[in-house]
């Protein structure tokens, strides 16, 4: 059985996603059917893991694909990938539903331990996924508890202010913690 | 780009602060507004969870919210509305079959077996109910509230999988009428596909899309 090495695979997949968006911009809707068929699945799963609940995942995900249709024309394939960039909309559009909701997760942060987590696995997944899996891999070179927090801003959409009175920490303390991390992170993405 | 202008860039991808000077700042700075995007693109690759299948009537959801279809998603409704379609659905589904059996000018007979229904709804309150005998191709159309104003409400039909609308002609507004559907109209209505209601001119949509607005949807389900 012949198959196509996964990094090739992938940038074929790039190569017809960003192909399809710019048929999007000119309001072509079997375009915008391609785009669906092509990343319904990935994205209705940052849908549902931000949400939790299908109806809402599901309301996101209109969402998302209303705005890929208004907005594909500002996709910029010589600047990103389309990959990237439609999970970047998707997030944004699940997390602005989330805030509408007024539905708000007060449950404490642990940060326990301040070990950065050496898995050996980060470097095969980096080598495997590319670019997309970069950020997994620097963000376990970061210090686990402001890991924590930089995931939970991303997934629940949770400020400075939420973070400090989850973690039971001062918004000082928290705010330069992160800015911190960020400048670690942004050093390790290149 | 100094540290402190790309942390606020960062900052204002992840959306950590609600900053109002930073969001201005977007419209104004395009360098500052690309760094936003470099971080918001670089943080999207947390979002490497395995996949999930979504309900096979999604697509056919968004397409028929499509601004060419649907002025009401122009205005800003759209998915306000699909969230009010699904709210309502089961409630309207049940109203709607009692006052069929009970209002006594209504004389269609029930069809036989169990027969697959569906129950529109949409944005002001418009509510019909549909049910379909999967072996006679009979149509039952009972409109709940539906005002098709100076025109004509045309009904359409939404394919399992398809993304265009084809139509099954003009409905009566007013009370309860039953359809026989031609051969090639039935391959269309399943369990699954999508109904929809739209407000078009009298005697019906002239170009074969919808050109007015979708006023109430909803999806077939077997009973």
């Amino acid at each position: 059985m012949s198959s196509t090495p996964p990094d090739q695979a992938l940038s074929l997949e790039r190569a017809a996603l960003s192909r399809a968006l710019g048929r999007v911009a000119l309001q072509d809707r079997d375009a915008l059917q391609e785009v669906y068929r092509r990343t319904s699945r990935k994205l209705f799963g940052i849908c549902l893991r931000i949400l939790g609940e299908r109806a809402e995942a599901e309301d996101a995900m209109q969402e998302v694909y209303l705005t890929i249709w208004r907005r594909a024309g500002s996709f910029d394939p010589a600047r990103g990938n389309p990959i990237s960039w439609l999970a970047a909309l998707t997030r944004n559009r699940a997390i602005d539903l989330l805030r509408r909701s007024g539905r708000h997760d007060t449950s404490p942060i642990e940060l326990a331990d301040d070990i950065a987590d050496e898995s050996p696995d980060a470097e095969a997944v980096l080598i495997e996924q590319g670019d997309e899996a970069r950020i997994t891999y620097c963000i376990e070179r970061l210090e686990k508890s402001d890991a924590v927090m930089i995931r939970t801003a991303f997934y629940e959409g949770t400020t400075y202010a939420d973070l400090a009175g989850r973690s039971s920490l001062p918004l000082g303390t928290v705010k330069s913690r992160i800015r911190r991390a960020l400048l670690k992170l942004r050093e390790c993405l290149g | 780009m100094s540290d402190e202008d790309d942390l606020l860039a960062a900052e204002l991808a992840l959306g950590l602060e609600a900053d109002a000077a930073a969001k201005a700042r977007l419209a104004n700075d395009a360098a500052f507004a690309q760094r936003v995007v470099w971080w918001e693109q670089q943080l999207a690759g947390f979002a490497a969870e395995p996949g999930q299948d979504p309900p096979s009537d999604l697509w056919p959801r968004i397409a028929v919210a499509l601004p060419q279809n649907d002025n009401a998603a122009d205005r800003g409704g759209g998915v306000l509305r699909w969230k009010l379609i699904s709210t309502a659905m089961a409630a309207v589904a049940v109203v709607a079959l009692v006052m069929v059996a009970q209002r006594p000018q209504i004389s269609l007979p029930p069809p036989p077996g169990a027969p697959a229904v569906a129950s529109l709804s949409g944005e002001k309150g418009s509510a019909l109910a549909i049910s379909y005998d999967t072996a006679s191709h009979r149509l039952t159309v009972a409109p709940v509230k539906l005002d098709p104003g100076k025109g004509d409400a045309e009904l359409w039909v939404i394919p399992v999988g398809a993304d265009k609308a084809v139509s099954l002609g003009v409905i009566d507004a007013r009370k309860a009428s039953s359809h026989q559907l031609n051969p090639s109209q039935a391959r269309l209505v399943a369990p699954g596909a999508t109904f929809a209601i739209s407000l078009e001119p009298v005697g019906g949509s002239p170009t074969g899309t919808a050109t007015g607005p979708i006023v109430a949807s909803g999806k077939l389900i077997e009973t």
